[in-house]
């Protein structure tokens, strides 16, 4: 038992940071990347016991995942108040502002594989092999993936080059 | 903003600056002992927010009947690594190596594709391989084109190195189902080779035979620079000039008269002509309302003597339809209608004069669906729903369209995988999916019986060049 949590204490403070930058980019905002990244560990934690074969993509999986799920939640809750006062001027998280943000930003309206790769590469500094392990796919499509993100993020901060975030 | 800098270059920025901050959140982490204190308050915390947002609104001057739960505990949404694509909310994820994982879907045999569930019978859903070109790196073609003899050219890149976002131009020839790759041909417009990206994404064939390929460059010196291109038969490439420095060209297309390119330059969403692919001027338009400033053109059609346009403004598309006029007169130009979502191909049906529209849409901001428009008239455009297998992808989209014989085809795909999806005037629907380790979004042109559809095959850390045959009985008894 002790054994099992030391492993964990390891694994979580090798892990934590990467985590919590990968919950960054997908909920945009820290206070919220906090939260997504402590609930992925604290279900790796009750899944301890053996039950990971690769807890290291587990743990990433299970953050992005979580936020995209409150991010829609987010967005559906935004709609909703929307009917009963003034629109919001976004639906999305708040990032604070400046030319690198714009970039997160722009990840997270990839599609998901797109993003997923991207984030996984970029915010989490992993290599393409890495990354098609955590993603279960050839390395060859996480190079397509990437490719075809960074088109869509170079697209996307072109057309909002004039300082207004047309999207 | 400076997005003249690769957005490799931005990314790695992004992410520095994303580690200095994450190190400074991260010291504030609690011990891994204390985790299952820090669920109980998050929850909490999430709740407080929510319920304060009630009392707001109700303190206010309008009293809105409007219960709000208190957000459960988050979901996982299972994103499966390997097979089990799909699932839903609340189911727990495996593991990323889970050895007991369904492989997925397709038939493991080359060449051999199945059809979803959707389909009506067996017949016409075989994609036969027709060649694969091993190749070093990996290859992503991009554009096609055939001339009056039947030569197919397919343009594109090679990804050397993912990491640096470097590309070079390729091309592929094919005749009587035999092809070659010509990529060693291309000349490179001028840029330094190794220090630039050199896209080709666009490729028209004249009456005569002759080719005229886009494209862009980018680099750290210069920036991003439209590009063009001329052969006289697909295998050997001279650079061409466009009057612009700065910009892309997306697409071209062949009038009846001249060469046609789109795409953006610095101001805006840009239309080049040409007479024979070599010497390039911009066109300038007049109307009510212009190309937009903050927009991109990324596909060309002729119909009927005007060009339809399809113009992307961030997260919507218009369609413009254009009357060319003689050489150095501004060009008439009008919108016909706008769209949520990301068109990107037009394709039209001669006999008939429908005018299909192909691409994206993300109904809900996150993920992305298929989106098909009809249009018998090139006014009024009706959605059309595309019916792959019955499953609801979260991230799907179209990226050709092409009519062989009286059948509609689109290919796109799906979760990341491609796929195919014809009807037939009847309305009878087919869908397909390419053999096992087809990848990059495919791309059709008729052919004999059916399509060609031109796409990569993955092996290991390399995508080489494929094309494979979908045939298609026309079913209408003509």
């Amino acid at each position: 038992m002790a054994e099992e949590t030391s492993s964990f204490s390891a694994f979580y403070g090798e892990n934590y940071r990467s985590v919590l930058k990968l919950a960054y980019v997908f909920a945009g905002g820290w206070q919220v990347a906090e939260d997504i990244a402590q609930e992925a560990f604290v279900r790796a934690l009750s899944c301890w016991d053996g039950q990971l074969i690769a807890p290291e993509a587990w743990v990433r999986v299970t953050a992005v995942n979580l936020a995209r799920s409150r991010l829609r939640r987010r967005q559906a809750e935004s709609r909703a108040l929307e009917r009963a006062r003034p629109p919001a001027d976004s639906c999305e998280p708040a990032d604070p502002p400046g030319e690198l943000s714009r970039v997160w930003q722009a990840v997270r309206r990839l599609p998901k594989r797109q993003a997923q790769a991207v984030a996984l590469h970029y915010a989490d500094d992993l290599s393409v092999g890495d990354v098609a392990a955590i993603m279960g796919c050839a390395e060859g499509t996480v190079k397509a993936l990437l490719h075809q993100g960074r088109r869509r993020i170079a697209a996307q901060l072109g057309a909002s080059a004039g300082g207004e975030d047309g999207h | 903003m400076d997005t003249e800098r690769p957005v490799d270059d931005l990314l790695r920025s992004a992410s520095r600056e994303l580690d200095r901050a994450a190190a400074a959140v991260a010291g504030g982490a609690p011990p891994a002992a204390e985790l299952g204190g820090v669920r109980r308050r998050a929850v909490q915390r999430r709740r407080v927010g929510v319920a304060a947002a009630v009392l707001a609104l109700v303190a206010g001057a309008a009293v809105v009947a409007w219960r709000v739960s208190p957000p459960d505990a988050p979901s996982l949404i299972f994103d499966a690594p390997a097979g089990d694509e799909g699932a839903e909310d609340g189911e727990a994820p495996e593991s990323a190596a889970d050895p007991d994982a369904d492989p997925g879907p397709g038939d493991a045999d080359a060449g051999v594709g199945q059809a979803g569930p959707g389909a009506d019978d067996d017949s016409g859903t075989e994609v036969r391989e027709v060649i694969r070109l091993p190749a070093e790196g990996w290859q992503v073609p991009t554009a096609l084109a055939s001339d009056p003899a039947g030569r197919f050219v397919v343009v594109g890149v090679t990804v050397d190195d993912a990491d640096a976002g470097a590309a070079r131009p390729a091309v592929w020839v094919g005749e009587d189902g035999s092809w070659l790759r010509a990529g060693g041909q291309v000349a490179e417009s001028g840029a330094e080779a190794g220090e630039a990206a050199v896209h080709m994404t666009g490729v028209a064939s004249d009456p005569d035979g002759s080719f005229a390929a886009v494209g862009f460059t980018d680099t750290v010196a210069a920036g991003t620079r439209p590009l063009a291109w001329r052969s006289d038969n697909g295998e050997r490439w001279d650079s061409a000039t466009l009057p612009d420095e700065a910009g892309s060209a997306e697409a071209v297309t062949w009038t009846g008269e001249a060469f046609v390119a789109v795409g953006a330059a610095e101001r805006g969403s840009a239309v080049w002509t040409s007479p024979d692919g070599r010497a390039w001027s911009a066109v300038t338009f007049a109307g009510e309302r212009g190309l937009a400033a903050e927009g991109i053109l990324v596909d060309v059609l002729e119909y009927g003597g005007r060009l339809v346009l399809i113009e992307q403004v961030g997260d919507s598309s218009r369609l413009l339809a254009a009357e060319p006029a003689e050489r150095g007169a501004a060009w008439q130009l009008r919108e016909i209608d706008s769209f949520a979502g990301s068109l990107a191909r037009l394709t039209g049906d001669q006999e008939t004069g429908t005018l299909y529209a192909a691409g994206s849409q993300r109904p809900d901001g996150l993920g992305s669906e298929p989106l098909l428009l009809t249009s018998g008239d090139g006014q009024s455009w009706d959605r059309e729903a595309i019916g792959w297998d019955g499953a609801d992808h979260h991230d799907a989209g179209l990226h050709d369209a092409a009519v062989a014989g009286r059948v509609l085809v689109v290919a796109g795909t799906a979760d990341g995988l491609p796929r195919l999806w014809a009807r037939d005037p009847t309305g009878d629907a087919r869908a397909a999916e390419l053999p096992e380790g087809a990848g990059a979004p495919p791309l059709l042109a008729p052919a004999t019986d059916g399509v060609l559809v031109v796409g990569t095959v993955e092996d290991g850390a390399e995508a080489h060049f494929g094309v494979w045959h979908w045939e298609l009985p026309d079913r209408t008894g003509r």
